[in-house]
This record gives structure tokens, sequence and C-alpha cells, in this order.
């Protein structure tokens, strides 16, 4: 990140911060300078409030018939995936274990490839699933910052680990098809957090999916993993 | 059961909003009536077309109910909470199709409302609209439009001075000086 922003240089983005059309960088940098400045937190929290008022200038209008049971039916389909997601992503811990084995993990040095296999093949079993993959998460450097965790089973699923955090911001998530087709995954995904990760039901099969693209809000790539093979 | 919808429809918005977050079917379909109109109403201000608003007002209310939980009252009231992820949400789906984006659509969609909020919305946030709009009314045109481009589109300084054909230092003024009058005329104190 670059040199600390002054209160000046700070205010003079606190704005466009406000309103949500800082540029990335920038916005890391002012939420750096916030962290230890109350006077310009205080002047970026009064100018959210603007902004967030602005919004009501928008007219309503109805939407079209249907719309509050389409909702409704998105909740509770919601409450259903989200058990199945968490009950997922737990699994995904041990995909973690199953991707140390296919690497030639450390945990796993000194084991038979016999006994390897057995394990690998029970949380198959357990899953009822096809098979585990995983691939380094790179920068634009081509530096490894993550990994990238993906299964084939009943339902399929994607799981992004990082070794450090991104900067603060959200981020968008595409799958890259083996068509060479983006699918959104998800936007607004804070990476953040002291552990970063992420993770997501795919809509379809592992199969498909050569890899994923993670971009900041301006959209540039930031990082990105193609598993193997594909 | 009558008298429980009757309670339920009665509700604060930040009572509604809590019993979305905890699962009540009747508190989300409150909720979701509640809010539907002004949800969709700014969806399609951004998107321009009712198919991918749906969309956006679909996944506005999902993700409500996903971070119900987050909502803080001390920093606003629950419509602006609801407003600015429904925001959110429409400026991801704008900027996928970026070449789509007209700004003056917007311009002209605020300057010029039309379609009629449901009357408990009226109540709801009329006043707060109002105030608003008198507020910006008085801004030099070329501040509204910055503004309306970085608030409504999330543009960036960058993209509205290459869009607009203007320098990045000019929209740059234009947008604080747009908001530090708005804040003056709306006295937002963070007191």
């Amino acid at each position: 990140m670059s040199e600390r922003l002054s209160c000046e240089e700070a205010r003079a983005l606190a704005p466009e911060l406000s309103l949500g059309s800082a540029t990335g960088e920038e916005r890391a940098r002012v939420l750096h300078h916030l962290a230890s400045c109350p006077d310009c937190r205080r002047l970026v929290s009064e100018l959210s409030a603007v902004a967030d008022e602005l919004l009501l200038l928008a007219p309503a209008h109805e939407p079209p018939a249907g719309f509050e049971s389409r909702v409704l039916a998105r909740l509770s389909e919601g409450k259903t995936r989200g058990r199945t997601l968490r009950r997922f992503l737990g699994i995904a811990a041990v995909a973690v274990l199953a991707a140390a084995i296919s690497g030639g993990g450390v945990f796993w040095a000194g084991r038979s490839d016999r006994e390897v296999a057995a394990r690998y093949q029970g949380v198959l079993a357990l899953a009822n699933g096809e098979y585990f993959s995983a691939a380094h998460l790179r920068d634009i450097h081509g530096t490894r910052r993550g990994l990238l965790f993906g299964y084939q089973g009943d339902t399929s699923w994607l799981f992004v680990s990082l070794h450090e955090p991104m900067d603060p911001g959200t981020y968008r998530v595409e799958s890259m098809t083996r068509g060479r087709r983006v699918v959104l995954l998800a936007s607004s995904v804070e990476l953040s957090g002291l552990r970063p990760s992420w993770g997501t039901a795919l809509p379809g099969d592992l199969h498909g999916v050569s890899g994923i693209r993670i971009r900041d809000e301006e959209g540039n790539r930031v990082l990105e993993a193609r598993f193997p093979g594909k | 059961m009558v008298l429980y919808v009757y309670v339920v429809w009665s509700l604060s918005d930040e009572s509604l909003l809590a019993g979305l977050g905890a699962g009540d079917s009747e508190a989300a379909a409150a909720f979701v009536r509640r809010f539907q109109g002004r949800v969709f109403g700014l969806a399609l201000t951004i998107v321009g077309d009712r198919e991918r608003a749906e969309d956006v007002a679909q996944e506005t209310f999902v993700r409500a109910w996903k971070h119900a939980g987050a909502f803080d009252p001390r920093r606003g009231g629950v419509t602006t909470w609801l407003l600015t992820i429904a925001r959110n949400v429409a400026v991801d789906v704008v900027r996928l199709r970026r070449h789509e984006v007209v700004g003056s659509d917007v311009l002209l969609a605020l300057q010029l409302p039309s379609g009629e909020p449901d009357p408990d919305e009226r109540l709801i946030a009329a006043g707060e609209s109002e105030r608003v709009r008198r507020a910006v009314a008085i801004l030099p045109e070329e501040q509204k439009r910055a503004l309306v481009l970085a608030a409504f589109h999330g543009l960036t300084g960058r993209e509205i001075s290459e869009r607009e054909g203007i320098p990045l230092g000019t929209v740059k003024t234009r947008i604080r000086t747009a908001m530090l009058k708005l804040r003056s005329a709306l006295e937002v104190s963070d007191e």
C-alpha cells in the first residue's frame, strides 16, 4: 500500500468514498487513514448519511405481479441452501486435507499411498462425491496468494482460502468454463478479514469449471486460479 | 392468526427486519410488501429495464435477510440501509454491462419522478425524500449530474471525466462541492 494520506488528502476523497465511487486503491488508502483519525471519520460518516439519503430520490415503482411470492420463495430456498452450504463448507476442511494429499502435502508425509487413497475415497464416499481438485490462486505477478478448492458431488462447490487479507473493499468472483464462458458467482465478497475465505455451492458441475477469477471493485483481475488439466 | 398478521403489519421497520432475519415468514412477507416499491423503483432507475430491475430487487431482499443481523439503527434507518444494498447490487449489474450505462436517464428519472408509491410507503419516506429533493434541486446542473453518476452508477471520478469529456479535477470538485452543500442543507451531523 502507498504512503499514508494526510487529512487534507483524505478529506478530498471522502465524498467519493461515501458515494461508493472511489477506486479500490483510493478506498483502501482513505480507510487506512480513517482508522486513526476521528475527525476524518466523522466527516465520512456525515457524508455517508448524505449519500444514503440521495437514494431516497429514486421514485417508487410497483414491481411486476408475483414479485413478493418469488422473493419469499427465494428466501425459503435460501434457508435450505444456507444449511446445505454450511454443511458443505464444513467438508471444505476435509478438502484442504485432500488437496494436501494430492499435492504431496507434509501432513501425509510418510504415509503409504494405499492408506492415503483409502482415506481420500472414504471422504468421497461419505459425501457422495466424485473428486476434489485444488489450484493455487495467483495475483497478476504470478505470486501465490491462496488456494482454490473444488468438489464434484451431489452438490458441487468451490472454496477459496487466502494466505493473507486482501485490501479492504469488495470483490467479485467469476468462474471460467471450458468453453471460456464467464459466470458471475458472487459480487460484494469481502476478503479483508484476518483469515479470508469464501465458498459457494455451484449451480452446475465442477466438471465444466476451469478456474476462477477474482476482480476488485474496478473490475481489475486481482487473483486467478486454474484447476490442473483445464 | 388474523391478530398476529395484523400485529406484524403494524410493526416498525426495525422489528420487521429483525423478524425477517429470524426467518419469520409473516414478517418477511410484510417486510417485502412494505419496501418492494422503493427497492424496485431504485433498481429500475439504475438498471433501466424491468426484468433486470426485478433480479436486482429480489437479490436485495435476499441480502437483507442474510445480513439483517448487521443492521445498526445508530447508522440510519432501515429504508436507507435497504436502498444502499439495492444500489450496490444494481451497480454491480450495470458494471457488468458498462457500455449500456446511460446516466442521463437516471437524472431524468430523478427530476421527473413517475410512479406512485404505495400509501404505506408514502408515510414512511415521503417526508425524507422531499427534503433531499429540495436540497438537490438547488445544486447547479453540472454538480447534480456528477453526483448522480457517482451515487447511482458508482462511476469513479475518472470514469465520469472520460464519459463527460471534462477534466478529472473538475469532476472531483463538482462532487465534493455538491456533497458538502447537501451536508449543510440537510444539516447532517454525526453527533
